[in-house]
């Protein structure tokens, strides 16, 4: 996929956690300052699903900033996109 | 060993030493911090959904404190608001459009260390 694709999907998974999991620990962390709800079942999932890509590919675009040449760019490209996918599906979707 | 494609001759220092820059670099070097925390406690904490030690957990709202903050202010440079209008390079070269983003830089920074201290207090408190 193009970089700049991939790019504007961190630009708006950002934007998402940003709002999800600002509630998320509002909910969790800021008792004291009023009740806060905490995310439904289908807003938890989306965001273990943005966080899991925005996370993966911050770490990708850090990692293939060292140059460690075509090859391992590759390899860590895939390496982090399967091991996000089988994240989200054991703990999102399985669990 | 193979000869590197695209040799980085200062590596990772770099994200804290590498050029001229202003304020906005070490903002980089600690949103690339703060970003390595937050994504190694998502791994650990999708896997260990249980208690954590409190202070581990008071940092890592921390950073995403910060983290999101500094985003902000990236996404809106990034799609080009309140940067100015380009213009003739001219002495002594001061690169105008982080001067023109710079006092959103310090009210984001403003609002982050608002958010920071209520996190910390709510923790004091227990929460």
């Amino acid at each position: 996929m193009k970089e700049s694709i991939l790019w504007l999907f961190q630009i708006v998974t950002g934007i998402l956690i940003f709002v999800l999991l600002g509630l998320h620990i509002s909910a969790q962390h800021l008792g004291t300052f009023g009740s806060f709800p905490d995310l439904s079942s289908f807003a938890y999932k989306t965001l273990l699903f943005v966080a899991l890509y925005h996370g993966l590919f911050g770490l990708r675009s850090v990692l293939l900033e060292i140059n460690l040449g075509r090859g391992a760019e590759k390899a860590i490209s895939w390496l982090l996109f399967l091991g996000g996918l089988v994240f989200f599906i054991y703990y999102g979707i399985m669990a | 060993m193979a000869k590197k494609a695209r040799p980085n001759r200062i590596g990772v220092k770099g994200w804290w030493t590498g050029g001229k820059y202003g304020v906005e670099k070490k903002a980089y070097f600690l949103h690339r911090l703060t970003g390595l925390i937050i994504v190694f406690y998502l791994i650990a904490h999708i896997i260990h959904q249980g208690p954590w030690i409190a202070w581990w957990e008071l940092i890592v709202v921390l950073a995403f404190i910060y983290h999101a903050m500094n985003g902000i202010r990236l996404i809106i440079t990034e799609l080009g608001f309140g940067v100015g209008r380009p213009t003739l390079p001219s002495f002594p070269y001061v690169p105008e459009s982080l001067v023109k983003t710079r006092p959103l830089f310090w009210i984001l920074m403003a609002f982050s260390a608002i958010y920071i201290v209520l996190a910390i207090v709510g923790f004091a408190k227990g929460g």
